[in-house]
């Protein structure tokens, strides 16, 4: 057993409880219990509060990782999606010319009709 | 083609938007503008834009749609078909898209640290937590007790294990410490008044017998309990054994022949009273003075009876010999030939009389129980001490009528608090309940207030009267500083009167929709009430609750279902289903008003809509008369008054109602009980209060009629009833009691 933290008065170990990444509703109901734990529950809460403290650490450096490729996928995406619809976009629109081409013509080729038989 | 051009248009400046880059066309300034906010957001975000491919497909959609819409009509069918061509390739490739995202999404999200690592971190919590909290405080609910164990004096703890009574004491002043020095532990003050801290200890005291571990809280809670009912029992009999050793106004012949002795032995006052007047002084002086007797005719205390004021005399012993003895007859046969015979002797007499009459008073005081109707610690202690043979307490007691006053003033207030903390030790683990009666005691309200307030928490808990939109309500007006209590009540009162005479047919249609002031109007105008503008939320539930209480109580029901029939014969009937023990009751109400009424699935009797009262149709079955049914016989000018029944005589039966100055109905009739010593008062002495009930067997099923106000509360009484008890939670059956038959 750790002599440092068996020897941690209540004050230091209420403190230690306050700054620590536990729970605040868990922390309400541990305070007042801390002038009756004994030394192992004492360390048990000791390790508690680095375990949650170090379950922190890696959470906020994952979570980093996460976003920085997550930022570059999305803008990977992002440009390939805008490609796609832009070719799409351009395609249509050749596709409406070509149709509006050819219905213009059929009514030119009415109207020429029309009047050669007039 | 015009329409798609313009559809053209319109589909790509929107397409726009949503793409949110840069294009060949010229967008309009505030397109422009929102699809560079949305650039700007997503890319802020750097969220899986998953959902943008999403947003792509439902733009697809909604263009393809739009494309149709906005053609000729002849044309419609051609351009979705058109449209939905040249969008088909696009959907493909945006699916493909996504779906290669979503995997590749997936595969970075495994950078974050795994869910599971912290799940099983929280259960490793709350699994430490919870074995701290039942190791230190028992459970869940126990986190006041830690606070509590602040202020807890291992020594006294120690002390009090084995003797429940002092536990209870040590338990009070850990509590009045706790609450005055909460500050400390981070708690604002809560300002309890003594009474409720008190009131409170019988719940510290179960924490406590955890903390200690002295057998389990609710054991000890028992025990302490049993051991407050054993104590009070002896010092009941112990305390009815002195008062007849109370020193009485009366002669015996041992003190007359004394005094006599003494006179006649001295010639001065042989001369002075002389043989008309002898025999008078003699008997003065003997009441005068309380004699004790060695056993062989040697005086070796006395009481003055004239001591002290008129309303509480001295009646301290005082030691003394036989020639002391004689001395002080002679005193006060000196004081009244001081004063002149024959008006001497009779003050003396009158004097003597009234003193009489105040000592009588006390006696009847201690036996008639009334004493005995709570518990404090200060008169245990003072009981205790006296049963242990310290009679000067038991004088002191007896004398003080000021302070027997006091008592039974505290122990009436100490009742409806004690109610009120069983209540809440029966409900800690209920946030509501605890958040309201700390709101309670933090609101100022004094002891009466409050204990009106538990009162209406414990409706709301036993679901009699409020819902939790209630509960809230309530809530609101404590956080505001305001008095529930009284807004409640108004509620309730207000619609009381209404519903006495009331119709079934009335009665039903209010339960079923209570806030239609149309329904009320004419039984306001019948029962002189002024409705509110408004009916309220929890002036409906009120209302929605008395009319259910209205019915159990006329039938003595233990349950009440409502049903609306929709379809089939009985379209538009309202079904009511009224359980009474075995029994079981069906009254079904035809939209005309006509009653079917069925006692165990049997049809009873069919009756008018006219007919059809809840006193009506009780009657029906039972073919007993209400107290109502029969008030109309009575003479009106003796016993009605304002319409309302005040006194009957059914039967020799002797009930007697007593009514408010507003004329309504109190919370309990007054009984007088065989032998007339128990009476249930509305306006003073014991009534029925927190915690106690009054049983009546009827027929062999018993009815509880517990504490209450209002005419929903009231229990009504019928020949042949016979009350079986008068029950208080806190102490056994005080009094057993019978309906005095031929009172007059």
């Amino acid at each position: 057993m750790n002599k440092t933290t068996t020897q941690i008065t209540d004050e230091e170990l209420t403190a230690k409880l306050k700054e620590s990444h536990l729970a605040s509703s868990e922390k309400e109901t541990l305070e007042p219990l801390i002038p009756h734990m004994d030394d192992s529950e004492r360390e048990a809460l000791m390790g508690l509060i680095e375990e949650a403290s170090d379950i922190k650490n890696k959470q906020e450096a994952g979570e980093a990782k996460y976003q920085e490729a997550l930022r570059a996928l999305n803008q990977e995406y992002e440009e390939k999606m805008n490609t796609v619809i832009k070719e799409e976009m351009k395609n249509a629109r050749k596709q409406f010319e070509a149709k509006e081409q050819a219905e213009e013509g059929k009514e030119l080729e009415e109207i020429e009709s029309e009047l050669s038989n007039m | 083609m015009k329409f798609l051009k313009n559809l053209f248009n319109k589909w790509t400046s929107d397409r726009f938007v949503f793409m949110g880059g840069p294009d060949t066309r010229e967008a309009p300034a505030s397109v422009e503008t929102k699809a560079k906010k949305i650039v700007d957001d997503v890319t802020l975000a750097a969220v899986p834009k998953a959902e943008m491919f999403d947003k792509g497909m439902t733009n697809i959609e909604r263009h393809i749609d739009g494309l149709a819409a906005g053609s000729a009509e002849e044309d419609k069918d051609a351009a979705k078909k058109f449209a939905k061509q040249i969008k088909g390739k696009e959907r493909e490739r945006l699916t493909q898209l996504r779906d290669e995202y979503l995997a590749k999404v997936k595969e970075v999200s495994l950078m974050k640290l795994d869910p599971d690592v912290t799940e099983e971190f929280k259960e490793k919590v709350t699994e430490f937590v919870d074995q701290l909290k039942e190791k230190y405080a028992g459970g869940t609910s126990k986190k006041w007790a830690h606070e509590l164990s602040y202020f807890i004096d291992q020594g006294k703890m120690e002390k009090a294990k084995d003797k429940p009574l002092q536990m209870h004491k040590v338990a009070t002043d850990i509590v009045i410490n706790y609450l005055t020095r909460r500050d400390k532990i981070g708690e604002s003050k809560t300002p309890l008044n003594k009474q409720m801290v008190e009131g409170l200890a019988p719940y510290i005291a179960k924490q406590l017998g955890d903390l200690a571990g002295f057998e389990s809280g609710e054991d000890l809670a028992a025990h302490i309990e049993e051991q407050l009912t054993d104590d009070k029992n002896i010092m009941k009999e112990a305390m009815k054994d002195l008062a007849e050793s109370v020193p009485q106004i009366r002669a015996t012949s041992e003190e007359t022949s004394f005094v006599r002795n003494i006179l006649e032995g001295n010639k001065e006052f042989e001369m002075y009273f002389g043989e008309a007047y002898m025999d008078q002084a003699v008997d003065v002086i003997a009441k005068q003075l309380e004699i004790v007797f060695d056993g062989k005719g040697k005086p070796v205390a006395y009481v003055n009876m004239l001591s002290g004021r008129s309303d509480r005399p001295n009646l301290n012993h005082t030691k003394v010999n036989e020639a002391g003895m004689k001395e002080v007859i002679l005193k006060y046969a000196k004081e009244i030939k001081a004063k002149n015979k024959p008006e001497a002797l009779d003050e003396y007499q009158d004097e003597l009389t009234d003193r009489e009459d105040a000592v009588n008073d006390r006696i009847s005081f201690l036996t008639e129980g009334h004493y005995w109707n709570g518990v404090t610690g200060e008169a245990i202690d003072e009981i205790a001490d006296l049963e242990k043979g310290r009679p000067t307490e038991l004088v002191s007691l007896l004398t003080d009528t000021k302070q027997f006053r006091g008592l039974n003033e505290m122990n009436e207030a100490f009742k409806n608090v004690e109610g009120a903390a069983e209540l809440l030790a029966n409900n800690a683990d209920n946030p509501a309940v605890m958040g309201i009666a700390r709101s309670a005691a933090s609101s100022g309200l004094d002891g009466s207030a409050l204990a009106d307030l538990f009162k209406l928490i414990s409706d709301l808990l036993t679901g009699k009267l409020w819902n939790n939109d209630v509960a809230k309500e309530i809530k609101e007006d404590l956080d505001a500083g305001k008095n529930p209590v009284e807004k409640a009540e108004k509620s309730r009162m207000a619609f009381a009167p209404m519903l006495i005479d009331a119709p079934l047919g009335t009665l039903l249609t209010i339960h079923k929709e209570p806030g239609k002031k149309e329904h009320l109007t004419a039984l306001a105008e019948k029962a002189k009430v002024t409705l509110p503008e408004t009916i309220s939320g929890i002036q409906q539930q009120v209302l929605k609750d008395m009319v259910e209480n209205r019915i159990k109580g006329e039938f003595g029901a233990d349950a009440l279902t409502f049903k609306e029939h929709k379809s089939g014969d009985l379209a538009g009937s309202t079904e009511l289903v009224v359980t009474r023990g075995e029994d079981k009751f069906t009254i079904i109400r035809k939209p005309d008003g006509v009653t079917t009424f069925q006692k165990n699935e049997e049809a009873v009797e069919t009756i008018s809509k006219e007919q059809a009262t809840l006193a009506k149709l009780r009657e029906k079955v039972t073919g007993e008369k209400a107290v109502e049914a029969v008030a109309e016989k009575l003479p009106k000018n003796e016993y009605i008054e304002n319409g309302i029944l005040k006194k009957s005589v059914i039967d020799n039966v002797h009930i007697e109602q007593v009514l408010k100055d507003d004329g309504l109905p109190i919370e309990t009739a007054e009984i007088k009980t065989e032998k007339g010593k128990r009476k249930l008062r509305a306006h003073k002495g014991p009534r029925i209060k927190g915690g106690e009930t009054i049983k009546v067997e009827r027929r062999g099923k018993t009815f509880v009629m517990t504490e209450g106000r209002g005419k929903n509360k009231r229990l009504y009484v019928y020949p042949g009833d016979e009350i079986v008890s008068i029950n208080r939670k806190k102490t056994p059956v005080v009094a057993v009691a019978k309906i005095k038959k031929g009172a007059s």
